[in-house]
């Protein structure tokens, strides 16, 4: 860790930018998503990632997960899934010598990267089975507690549009999540890009660029990156303009926010823009940073008034109009 | 000027400290300038501001012109000199050098203690520092133009396009400018004042009260315009008082008095029949008839017995002496006032009355004397011209008795030349009283506007009897009203036919305004309202005339004096042959006090609760009339009007 500085970052960029590029020839487009993802990935974070069917989410997960060579389980979430399920249970095993005990048997959660496809169509009982492995990276199962192995990384999915037969997930549970990522529906051009890649006789293949410890090494970069007092003291007065009893809290936040992001918003917002910054190769953050990154980090952490929701008002709305608005210096 | 951002002070970097402080004198510069631009707009729209308040034009002091000019450089100094804030310096560096915030990070992590850096902080400023070297201060911050340029051009504009001298009154008129919002008199008044000047300006005028006058006109504008307040045009009009009273040296009822003695002289010479009448009546004539009396003298034309009446009459002419009564007042008053004088000195006697009453009583008896004194000199000058015109008839007496008729026709030219200057010297004069008047009616006029009519005010003589002109329009407009004590009519209803006079009827204008108190009536001039009917159905007119005779004695009566004596004469025949001539303006939505008046006086109230109303007031007003001191010629214009406002089945009682 005694090496410079700038050759940590410099590397950390380029193993970064070769996952990027590894990721790339699968999906096409999407990249913010895929640097979301990356986000996530060396923050020690997770991502909900929002979108319809047939974006590619499932499958950007699969390629993030071959092209950092880390273990990868995919989780389809259903009404009948039970927390036994996700996170494995205890069952009679029988030794050589013929002695029977019981014994733990890991679920699928046991993985470095977890793709919880659908997480809404459980029910809250399995999905709060996922909480503890998400905010501590340990399970708990008959009274033994399990580590989970580093890096983990839960990258959950929900489609927006079938609310029906779904259980939306609790404000705690969301606030797990570092970001929340849109995945839009590719361009034009994209779309052709994607029908070239997937109906042709042969896939492209993903290398992996990134191994386990070379990422960890990464994780322990991005929490080095500075951040100076200036840029820090504007996350926080992001942060506190989406409270509407703050005084900066603007009309738009006041009349439609029931609830503004919690520190660890803040948190978010910041280990979000120190990863950017590390995958510009810069040895500091930047506004422009927390302002890229607020968005994702914060529109799942402001819960809407119901005038709001009656109104058809996006926390997006809300928040960009406090980065528009927010001063960038005090 | 080079000094750096505040902050920057722990950046131990050279090439960062170098590239801070080049963008930071530009901060300064910038922010200077702004200043300097922000502050010169507004002192210039102070200066253009203070001109237009105190009227001066640009005639400013020095020092305005001083602090115009400096002040705003002081602020924009002064503002330069404030420290400049680092982030903002360091923001825009690395704006100019596309680092997002690295300088800025740079700057912020050289302020933390060296403990407290990190390797990343660390390589942080060695990035900054080796970026910084690349900077062009200029693309960190370029010179703009100032945000308050248009403003200042605009200020610059009016001050150097609208010429202070033009668009401003001249500094002596400003100088005495108090408030245009309140004009001391109106318009029409200023016109009816502005009538009777050209009325006098048409007539010979000697050069001081052409002066007067030509100053008067300048006071009607400047009260018309509202550049003059009320107690300085009273000031100004008693100067031009002072002004007209000194410049009328000759007493001419004192010229005339002395005239008609030397008239009485002649009566006993038939050949001076017709110089004795026009002695009585015209001068010019006068003078005239003592031209041809010098012809016949000259051609013969007069028999010897008639040359010996002559002699003689011009004799006893020119040994005629006018009775100095002025002199004998003079005397009187100047021995009361020695007896006061005495009175205030001797202890025993200052014991019985109050001091403060007999201060009161000295003072008014010095002011009297030095009336009378003025009056006095007046007097003695109008007996010089008259000495004058005696000498050149005694040198004529001399000559016819010596027979030297060549001699004593010159003689009689010559004084007949002394009659025609004093007769053309009287003319003018006669101007300069009402010229006198003129300027009393004006006082009285915003006296009464300003509702600061004072009791004394006819202490000063002869200006407690002068009756606003407004006064007099609203007698006039209030359709003809009675006249004197003894006077004739009863009172004239608008627009209607009048009575005929009766004398010694009553009525409610007898009363002259203003004057309670003592006064010094040497010079009290009366207000005689006279009334005049004409035929049976002639209209009742109430005739101001303004001024009286001077009374003879000096007054001390107080409170409100009386009216007048009655006009004698009898009353004028009714012909019957009158035509009635009525001019009616067309009614429109003016501001015509009177005209609501007229209406209400004319066509009366509809309802029941009018008179209630009325007589509500009117009991209210009578109540204040009894409890407030009021001067007479107010209660008079308080009862009036309510008396023109009363219900229509009212208006046979009076209220």
């Amino acid at each position: 860790m005694a090496e410079d500085p700038l050759k940590r970052v410099e590397h950390a960029a380029q193993k970064l930018a070769a996952a990027r590029e590894e990721v790339g020839k699968l999906v096409v487009g999407q990249r913010d998503i895929i640097d979301g993802a990356l986000t996530c990935l060396v923050t020690g974070g997770h991502a909900l990632l929002e979108g319809v069917p047939g974006l590619g989410k499932t499958v950007l997960v699969r390629a993030l997960a071959q092209a950092v060579a880390l273990k990868f389980s995919r989780i389809q979430f259903t009404p009948d899934l039970v927390p036994s399920d996700i996170i494995g249970t205890t069952v009679i095993a029988e030794d050589e010598r013929g002695r029977k005990a019981f014994t733990f048997q890991p679920g699928p959660v046991f993985s470095n990267i977890v793709l919880a496809d659908e997480v809404n169509r459980t029910t809250p009982k399995t999905q709060s089975a996922l909480l503890e492995a998400m905010q501590d990276h340990s399970v708990t199962v008959a009274g033994t507690t399990h580590p989970l192995t580093e890096p983990f990384c839960v990258l959950a999915t929900q489609n927006p549009l079938e609310m029906e037969g779904t259980y939306p997930l609790p404000e705690a549970q969301l606030d797990r999540f570092l970001l929340k990522l849109h995945v839009g529906f590719p361009s034009h051009e994209d779309l052709h890009k994607i029908l070239d890649r997937t109906t042709g006789d042969g896939a492209p293949a993903v290398r992996s660029v990134l191994t386990h410890d070379e990422l960890l090494a990464i994780r322990a970069t991005v929490r080095e990156v500075a951040v100076a007092r200036h840029v820090q003291d504007y996350a926080v007065r992001v942060l506190e303009a989406t409270h509407r009893e703050r005084p900066g809290a603007s009309a738009l936040v006041k009349r439609y926010a029931r609830y503004g992001a919690s520190p660890r918003g803040a948190q978010a917002c910041l280990m979000a823009a120190k990863a950017r910054a590390l995958l510009a190769g810069r040895v500091h953050v930047s506004i422009d940073d927390v302002k890229a990154v607020a968005l994702s980090a914060l529109r799942h952490r402001v819960i809407l008034s119901f005038e709001g929701e009656a109104e058809g008002v996006t926390t997006d709305q809300l928040l960009t109009e406090i980065l528009t608005t927010v001063p960038e210096t005090a | 000027m080079t000094r750096a951002a505040a902050g920057t002070e722990s950046v131990s970097s050279a090439s960062l400290r170098r590239a801070l402080r080049a963008v930071a004198a530009r901060a300064r510069a910038q922010r200077a300038l702004e200043a300097w631009v922000a502050l010169f707009a507004v002192a210039t729209a102070v200066l253009i501001a203070a001109g237009l308040m105190t009227k001066t034009g640009y005639s400013l002091p020095p020092l305005a012109w001083l602090a115009w000019g400096v002040l705003p450089f002081a602020g924009a100094l002064a503002w330069c000199a404030r420290p400049v804030a680092a982030l903002p310096i360091a923001r825009a560096i690395d704006r100019a050098l596309a680092t997002p915030d690295l300088v800025a990070s740079a700057v912020q992590f050289a302020a933390l203690a060296e403990a407290h850096r990190t390797a990343f902080m660390r390589a942080c400023m060695a990035q900054a520092e080796a970026e910084s070297a690349r900077l062009v201060p200029a693309r960190a911050l370029s010179f703009t133009k100032p945000r308050a340029l248009p403003a200042l051009c605009a200020a610059l504009l009016v001050l150097i396009v609208v010429p202070g001298e033009a668009a401003l009154p001249p500094p002596a008129a400003a100088l005495s400018a108090k408030s245009p919002a309140s004009p001391a008199i109106d318009e029409d008044t200023k016109q009816a004042f502005a009538r009777e000047a050209e009325a006098l300006r048409a007539q010979p005028l000697d050069p001081e009260a052409q002066a007067v006058l030509d100053k008067l006109n300048q006071l009607l504008e400047a009260l018309a315009a509202g550049e003059l307040d009320r107690a300085e045009a009273l000031m100004e009009l008693r100067r031009l008082e002072e002004r007209l009273a000194s410049a009328v040296s000759v007493d001419p009822e004192a010229l005339e008095a002395a005239l008609e003695e030397l008239s009485r002289a002649l009566a006993g010479t038939p050949e001076a029949k017709p110089l004795e009448k026009a002695l009585r009546e015209d001068w010019p004539e006068a003078a005239n008839e003592l031209e041809k009396l010098a012809e016949r003298v000259a051609k013969e034309d007069l028999k010897a017995g008639a040359q010996e009446r002559l002699a003689q009459g011009l004799e006893r002419a020119a040994a005629e002496r006018a009775s100095s009564k002025s002199r004998a007042a003079v005397d009187a008053a100047k021995r009361e006032l020695d007896r006061l004088l005495r009175d205030r000195e001797d202890p025993r006697a200052a014991e019985g009355e109050s001091g403060e009453k007999e201060e009161r009583l000295l003072k008014r008896k010095q002011r009297e004397l030095d009336q009378l004194e003025r009056e006095h000199a007046k007097h003695e000058a109008a007996e010089r011209e008259l000495e004058r015109l005696q000498r050149e008839l005694d040198a004529a007496s001399k000559a016819l008795k010596d027979k030297q008729r060549q001699s004593a026709a010159e003689r009689l030219q010559d004084a007949a030349s002394e009659l025609e200057r004093a007769a053309q010297q009287q003319a003018s004069r006669s101007q300069a009283q009402k010229l006198a008047e003129q300027l009393a009616q004006l006082r009285a006029e915003i006296a009464q506007r300003g509702g600061q009519q004072r009791d004394g005010s006819a202490q000063e003589g002869g200006s407690g009897s002068a009756v606003p002109l407004s006064a007099q329009r609203f007698r006039r407009m209030a359709g003809g009203q009675s006249g004197g004590a003894d006077g004739a009519g009863q009172q004239g209803q608008p627009n209607q036919p009048g009575q005929p006079g009766q004398p010694g009827g009553q009525q409610p204008g007898g009363q002259q305004a203003g004057t309670p108190g003592a006064g010094s009536d040497a010079q009290h001039k009366v207000a005689r309202l006279a009334g005049s009917s004409e035929g049976p159905e002639g209209t009742d007119t109430a005739l101001l005339e303004v001024p009286g005779k001077p009374s003879d004695a000096s007054g001390e009566g107080s409170g409100a004096g009386l009216g007048g004596a009655p006009k004698d004469g009898p009353a004028t025949a009714g012909s019957g042959q009158h035509v009635d001539t009525r001019v009616e303006g067309e009614k429109r939505g003016g501001p015509s006090r009177s005209e609501v008046i007229f209406e209400s006086g004319q066509r009366g109230f509809a309802s029941d609760g009018y008179a209630k109303v009325h007589g509500e007031y009117l009991r209210h007003a009578e109540s204040v009339l009894e409890r407030e001191r009021v001067p007479g010629g107010y209660r008079y214009y308080v009862r009036r009007y309510f008396q023109l406002i009363r219900p229509r089945e009212a208006q046979g009682a009076q209220p």
